[in-house]
């Protein structure tokens, strides 16, 4: 059963238990207390009607002492009482000895009858043919053998009883009715945004991870609401981090099983060659040239993809690093490249040290200076600058023939290659900026490449830290 | 035999497939980008092009599109497994394609079959030492008297023909002249050779190479 059908009926049984409660308590106690009304003001009228019965006996007796014998006359004394008072709804009687004198009581009990002193009164109420009636007898003082018998209608106090009864059936329904809608407008104003959480929550579940629930109140609900958005915005953020990280996994390892399609398809392509042909000696000195290439770039493949490996795990130790014996390792690595393509690579050093890793950095210097000289002519210079702005910045500047800017965003993905003939040509691979970005994160550096088409290439590295 | 260029930027598998269709006669040329090609394509005039996608300056897909190769055969070289591709490919025109890496006999079956398809005139008559075979007629004569071959030593010398200075194992000629379902064993390719040799006198031409098979060498 839904939250809101429970908490209705359960305020509504609750209510109309309460409400009926209190109804009968009103009820029944209102009718006992204008019962005892009713009873009192019947007792008293009593005794002042019986006082003028007992009068007017003793005054006849006065006259006539055989007055008993003649119960014609007691009739006449009671009736004219009788008459007179039965305008008001009070019937009298008189009894002799257990026998009617007179009577226009609708129904005399018996226990009336009785008395267990002559001083006392019988009282009792009830109903008589559906009507009610309050009774009161006594005997008459002096004349133990008189009984006088009172009876007044009450059936008024009935009559109210009932009217309040229907008076509080009505109200009843009335209430009931106000109650339920007012609940219920009050039940749905307070689940509406937890049927809406529910609802965005399954949307969420089923994969819609950038649903939000749009409530906006000031109470428990509405910080609810707040958490569960902040928490949605997290699952978000992971999500789309995981998928991002999945997506560049898959992409790298398509782009390696893709790299390696062209060595391997050379080696068991030749070695098949070598294997079934009577092939001339030139064409197999082709083929062995072909292998040996092939192997080569399966080995430097593998290195790289060995280094990129190491530097996810690396934990740098950062040390105070002098520049200029960083540039005299990297002319004494690059010279004999260098040489060979009539290329100079000048060095411009404006500060002493930097804080890092010399191997990485020395790696990443490398990497920078062979690609710059991959898109560089014969003769072309190559500078490297390390310099001060804010903060440190490392520089490698070619005369090359450069990229589209727009290049530049993607040229640090594992194998992109503007040209790839070119590069190839030269023994890269194209993780050399790959390599050169993972370094560059965890010396908290920023990577910068400015290129012009035909002009040449700068690539900044800009540290963060002094 | 066809005149084939081969556009693919990576000289190791220009080189390779050149090496290997020149065993069976065929005359290469090479182109090693999207512009050489389109020079390459006027100046030798070719039967069919073997043609990499990946290539600088115009790849081999907007090569296609512009209708570079006129109504030249085209099978396309793909490194990607990927349908879409493949597909791709042959929506635009290609007549076959062939993954990396593949083998040599995959490689002169296809040029085969695509040649067959598209050239008018395909080599159908090959003369080998004193035996003449006609492919197309199922005949082999000797010094001009027809000899009675049975079928199956009929497709081995065709195979043999076909792949021509390249040794075949026995197993590969066991798949592709017996079947894979084929459940015989390698001596019958022995029994078959030694027939073939006997008949058509070609003891000085199919040779058995140690440790792989028999070569055809013509």
């Amino acid at each position: 059963m839904k939250l809101w059908k429970k908490i209705f009926l359960g305020t509504l049984i609750i209510f109309i238990i309460s409400f009926d409660i209190g109804a009968y308590l009103l009820t029944s106690f209102s009718y006992n207390y204008s019962r005892e009304r009713e009873t009192e003001t019947g007792i008293r009228e009593q005794s002042v009607i019986l006082s003028s019965v007992t009068s007017s006996i003793s005054r006849a007796e006065e006259f006539n002492s055989n007055f008993f014998q003649s119960k014609d006359k007691l009739k006449a004394i009671i009736k004219s009482l009788a008459e007179y008072y039965e305008k008001q709804g009070v019937q009298l009687g008189l009894m002799l000895n257990g026998e009617k004198v007179y009577s226009d009581i609708v129904d005399i009990d018996e226990e009336l009858l009785s008395f267990s002193d002559s001083t006392g009164k019988n009282v009792m109420d009830k109903k008589v043919k559906g009507k009610r009636y309050l009774f009161v007898s006594s005997q008459i003082p002096d004349y133990p053998e008189l009984t006088f018998i009172y009876c007044r209608d009450i059936n008024n106090i009935e009559e109210f009883r009932a009217d309040i009864s229907n008076f509080f059936v009505v109200l009843n329904i009335i209430v009931i009715l106000l109650m339920s809608v007012s609940v219920f407008v009050l039940l749905k104003r307070i689940t509406r945004p937890i049927d809406l959480l529910n609802k965005v929550t399954s949307e969420i579940a089923d994969g819609s991870y950038d649903k939000r629930v749009a409530i906006k109140r000031s109470d428990e609900l509405g910080e609810l609401a707040e958490n569960f958005n902040l928490m949605a915005d997290s699952v978000e953020k992971t999500m789309v981090s995981l998928t991002k990280s999945a997506k560049d996994k898959q992409q790298f390892i398509d782009d390696l099983a893709h790299e390696m399609k062209t060595p391997v398809t050379a080696i068991a392509g030749y070695a098949e060659y070598l294997k079934n042909t009577n092939s001339s000696k030139e064409n197999q000195i082709i083929a062995l040239e072909h292998l040996e290439n092939s192997t080569q770039r399966l080995q430097n493949l593998s290195e790289e993809l060995m280094k990129l490996t190491l530097l996810r795990e690396e934990k740098a130790e950062f040390i105070s690093v002098q520049v200029d014996s960083l540039f005299t390792a990297l002319k004494d690595t690059m010279e004999p490249i260098f040489k060979k393509r009539n290329m100079k690579l000048i060095t411009e050093c404006k500060i002493d040290c930097i804080n890092g890793d010399e191997a990485l950095l020395l790696s990443l210097l490398i990497n920078l200076v062979e690609n710059a000289a991959r898109a560089s002519k014969s003769e072309d210079k190559i500078t490297v600058r390390a310099y001060k702005n804010e903060f440190p910045v490392l520089e490698v500047e070619d005369e090359g023939i450069g990229m589209k800017q727009s290049e530049t965003e993607k040229i640090t993905a594992p194998f992109y290659r503007v040209d790839k003939s070119r590069s190839r040509q030269f023994g890269g691979i194209g993780l050399g900026l790959s390599i050169v970005s993972k370094i560059a994160d965890l010396h908290n550096a920023k990577l910068e490449i400015r290129s012009k088409e035909n002009i040449g290439t700068t690539v900044k590295i800009i540290f963060t830290t002094p | 035999m066809a005149r084939i260029l081969i556009i693919e930027d990576e000289r190791s598998i220009n080189d390779l497939i050149l090496m290997n269709l020149s065993l069976v006669g065929h005359t290469c040329f090479q182109a090693f980008d999207g512009n050489e090609a389109i020079s390459a394509i006027n100046e030798s005039n070719p039967d069919l092009i073997f043609l990499d996608v990946m290539i600088p300056y115009q790849d081999g897909f907007s090569l296609m599109r512009n209708k570079v190769f006129k109504n030249i055969p085209v099978i396309f070289l793909t490194a990607k497994t990927s349908v879409a591709d493949k597909v791709k490919g042959l929506n635009l025109g290609a007549d076959d394609y062939i993954t990396k890496p593949f083998e040599a006999v995959e490689l002169i079956a296809r040029v085969d079959a695509v040649l067959r398809r598209t050239k008018k005139s395909v080599q159908t008559e090959f003369i080998i030492g004193e035996a003449c075979i006609n492919i197309l007629e199922r005949k082999a004569r000797l010094n001009g008297t027809e000899v009675d071959l049975t079928n199956r030593e009929f497709e081995l010398l065709e195979v043999l023909i076909k792949n021509r200075n390249i040794a075949l194992s026995r197993e590969k000629l066991l798949d592709l002249v017996w079947g894979y379902d084929f459940m015989g064993d390698t001596r019958t390719v022995d029994v078959h050779i030694t027939k073939l040799r006997k008949k058509l006198n070609l003891e000085n031409y199919i040779k058995t190479v140690y440790k792989l098979g028999y070569r055809l060498e013509v």
